[in-house]
């Protein structure tokens, strides 16, 4: 699949996701696919977080939620890629996350995990370390079923997300 | 196991699975079975609509009936086609799992991608039965090192056969390319299903034998992932690739013997419906079992290959062979230590396959070895058709990272004998997995670092500290440090956990990465007490950069 084709998929994936998850807690401020790096971003709500001017990465496609109780604006990252999945990937999203303190972080592939990761991942102290980036915050990894249009129900990691995901 | 220490057929099938491609997470008490399906679809056969011969593909497109006096012409599209991960995950849900929960109390859920579904099944909630289990194979923990359990030998026969079953869920292949050159009664080709094992070199011949000696089953033949059997005449290591011998082991049978037997995962076994349905069909009288073996004569010696001594073979296999059957001599098969036995000279027995010769052992080697040698000669001399440049060319920046590999290999095992005042060894890993690095070229240090043979990561620099068993990693980069660079590493120190992990750029790193990294310090950080330390290499030097 074309890389921007499968972005504008995941954007709209995510945008449904967040309305239909965030509703009750959270206001869906923005569901975007930025062209700069956040710290260079002009776009009002990112701007009025905390250290956002040391944010100097470009997420695939970013959300931006509005916390209902504290009015607290809270970052969702996604990254995405069409070959499967690498440490690479992960670890980079790892930093991405750790760094803004995301709400949630997805890195989705048209292929999945490699092989290699994938049998990695199933240790669960390895896994908690390549996933985790704070205190019950994991990335979640996802893989789009291209036959469907849609996320792999298979293919979710960690298996505990895959409700939460996919239901 | 049931109360009085019978394997129930359940956990037999559960064996066989694990014994084909298992893998188990000690910490985790998970099992892990893979399901390897590298392509998404595959097609069956097709038969002749005419005089019912077996049609394969034609030069010219479409397919052609084999009977030289028909040789009508087929559409492909006769042929069925099997959507192998759907399948998989299909079967997995539907057949699978229920049929294992009906013996095993464990949660069981399903993960993979295009070319290999992963069931797992946590046993968290039933401790005991994960020990039970992993007892079969203790003290190994992944499928390249599997024997089939002892304690199947005294099981029933139906838990045999259910160990069977799952053995050729995941590693039997039924495919329409596997037939053989062989009339039949009426028709052309026998198919052939084959178990693939991967670099496991024990299993082969235990599988072998477990399916002469509990089922009286023929095997067609063992293709050894060998040099001298894969590329005997030298061809691929002249011509394509040296090393193209260094593949699965296949062994071959004949799938109208199977009958016993079926498949869960439902696109192999309708593969192997046809494969069997075509041979029952053609009729073939001969059983084409290679046991006993066929002798070897001086027209079937091989050339000697370079490969022969490499460390990816076991050492009781490391050496040359003229016929596959010698390395499953070597690799302790029990008939043809049998037959050994009763030869009049098993030393030539073990050459030649000829039980009745008696003659000067040293004198007919020599013979062999002159013809051996001769063959090799003429191998390495063969006009051989130009080489195609290789399309994959390395990039300027890969190759300017390459460069960067010698002087920090250098730098590292230097630096790691000083700060931890003992030996150390550092080596450019890049081209590859650690694991198979280690597998492959450095045995020795495998023995000690024994726990990385699950590592499938590729650190450029990768230096051993032997006797605290610690590894240390090196990212090499020809630009500007930044957060991705940080995070790939990042990705292999959360695996490993090194003892040292450097991240290193022959350029300054970006100043937006000191910018956050000043704020942020503990994004180097990958353990406790450990963080990933960043630097210059520049005129040789390696310089440390202070944050």
């Amino acid at each position: 699949m074309d890389k921007n084709i499968f972005t504008n998929k995941l954007k709209n994936w995510l945008n449904n996701f967040l309305n239909i998850k965030f509703s009750e807690t959270h206001e869906v401020v923005s569901v975007l696919i930025p062209e700069t790096s956040l710290a260079k971003m002009n776009n009002d709500a990112i701007k009025q977080i905390a250290n956002y001017s040391t944010w100097e990465f470009k997420p695939d496609v970013l959300g931006i939620l509005k916390n209902k109780k504290n009015s607290r604006l809270e970052l969702v990252l996604l990254n995405r890629s069409t070959s499967a999945l690498s440490l690479k990937e992960l670890g980079e999203m790892n930093c991405y996350a750790k760094l803004t303190g995301a709400l949630l972080a997805f890195v989705a592939s048209t292929n999945g995990v490699s092989n290699e990761v994938n049998i990695l991942l199933l240790e669960d102290k390895i896994r908690q370390r390549v996933l985790s980036y704070g205190e019950g915050q994991d990335i979640i990894v996802v893989g789009w079923d291209e036959k469907n249009d849609q996320i792999s129900e298979d293919s979710v990691i960690p298996f505990s997300k895959k409700d939460f995901i996919v239901n | 196991m049931a109360e009085n220490n019978t394997i129930i057929p359940e956990e037999a099938y559960l064996l066989g699975l694990i014994t084909g491609r298992g893998h188990f997470f000690m910490d985790s008490f998970s099992i892990a079975i893979e399901f390897s399906h590298t392509n998404e679809f595959i097609a069956g056969i097709a038969h002749c609509p005419k005089c019912g011969w077996l049609a394969t593909d034609n030069k010219n497109g479409g397919l052609k009936c084999k009977n030289p006096e028909c040789g009508h012409i087929l559409d492909s599209s006769v042929k069925k086609t099997y959507n192998q991960p759907l399948s998989t995950v299909e079967s997995l849900k539907n057949v699978i799992i229920p049929f294992l929960k009906t013996g095993i109390n464990a949660e069981f859920d399903i993960t993979g991608n295009k070319s290999m579904t992963i069931l797992v099944i946590d046993l968290k909630n039933d401790k005991d039965k994960f020990k039970d289990i992993t007892r079969f194979f203790s003290p190994d923990t992944s499928f390249d090192r599997f024997h089939i359990p002892k304690e199947l030998e005294t099981a029933t026969k139906e838990a045999k056969i259910e160990f069977v079953n799952g053995l050729l869920d995941t590693s039997g292949f039924a495919n329409a390319g596997g037939w053989l050159n062989r009339d039949g009664k009426n028709g052309h080709g026998r198919m052939r299903v084959y178990y693939q094992i991967v670099r496991n070199w024990h299993l082969p011949v235990e599988i072998d034998n477990f399916m002469r000696s509990q089922f009286n089953l023929p095997i067609h033949t063992i293709d050894w992932g060998h040099p001298n059997i894969r590329d005997g005449n030298l061809n691929d290591f002249y011509e394509t690739n040296p090393t193209s011998w260094g593949r699965e082991h296949q062994i071959k049978f004949f799938p109208e013997y199977y009958g016993d037997f079926k498949f869960r995962i439902s696109s192999k076994q309708s593969m192997f419906d046809e494969l069997k349905a075509h041979n029952l069909g053609v009729k073939f009288d001969n059983i084409d079992d290679w046991f006993p073996p066929s002798k070897i004569t001086k027209g079937k010696l091989k050339a000697y290959h370079p490969g022969e001594n490499d460390l990816r073979i076991p050492e009781s296999a490391r050496r040359h062979f003229d016929a596959f059957w010698q390395i499953n001599l070597a690799m302790g098969c029990k008939y043809l230590q049998g037959l050994q036995s009763k030869s009049k000279n098993p030393d030539l027995f073990a050459i030649t396959g000829d039980i009745e010769l008696d003659e000067d052992f040293s004198k007919i080697q020599a013979e062999f070895d002159i013809i051996r040698n001769e063959l090799t000669e003429n191998a390495t001399n063969k006009k051989r058709p130009e080489k195609a440049p290789s399309t994959k060319r390395k990039t300027e920046k890969e190759m300017a990272e390459q460069a960067m590999y010698e002087p920090l290999t250098v730098f590292f095992t230097d630096y790691l004998s000083k700060k931890y005042s003992e030996p150390a060894d550092a080596f450019d890993t890049s081209a590859g997995n650690l694991n198979l690095f280690l597998k492959n070229r450095n045995r020795e240090l495998l023995d000690v670092f024994d726990y990385c043979d699950k590592y499938r990561i590729k650190p450029d620099v990768v230096g051993f500290l032997e006797k605290q068993k610690a590894l240390a990693f090196i990212e090499a980069k020809i630009t500007p440090l930044d957060l991705k660079s940080l995070g790939q590493l990042m990705g292999y120190c959360f695996v490993a956990q090194p003892i040292e992990a450097i991240l290193i750029s022959t350029k300054e790193p970006s100043l937006s990465l000191i910018k956050v990294l000043k704020a942020r310090p503990d994004l180097l950080q990958y353990a406790e007490g450990r963080m990933i330390q960043l630097a210059t290499l520049q005129n040789g030097k390696v310089n440390f950069i202070n944050i």
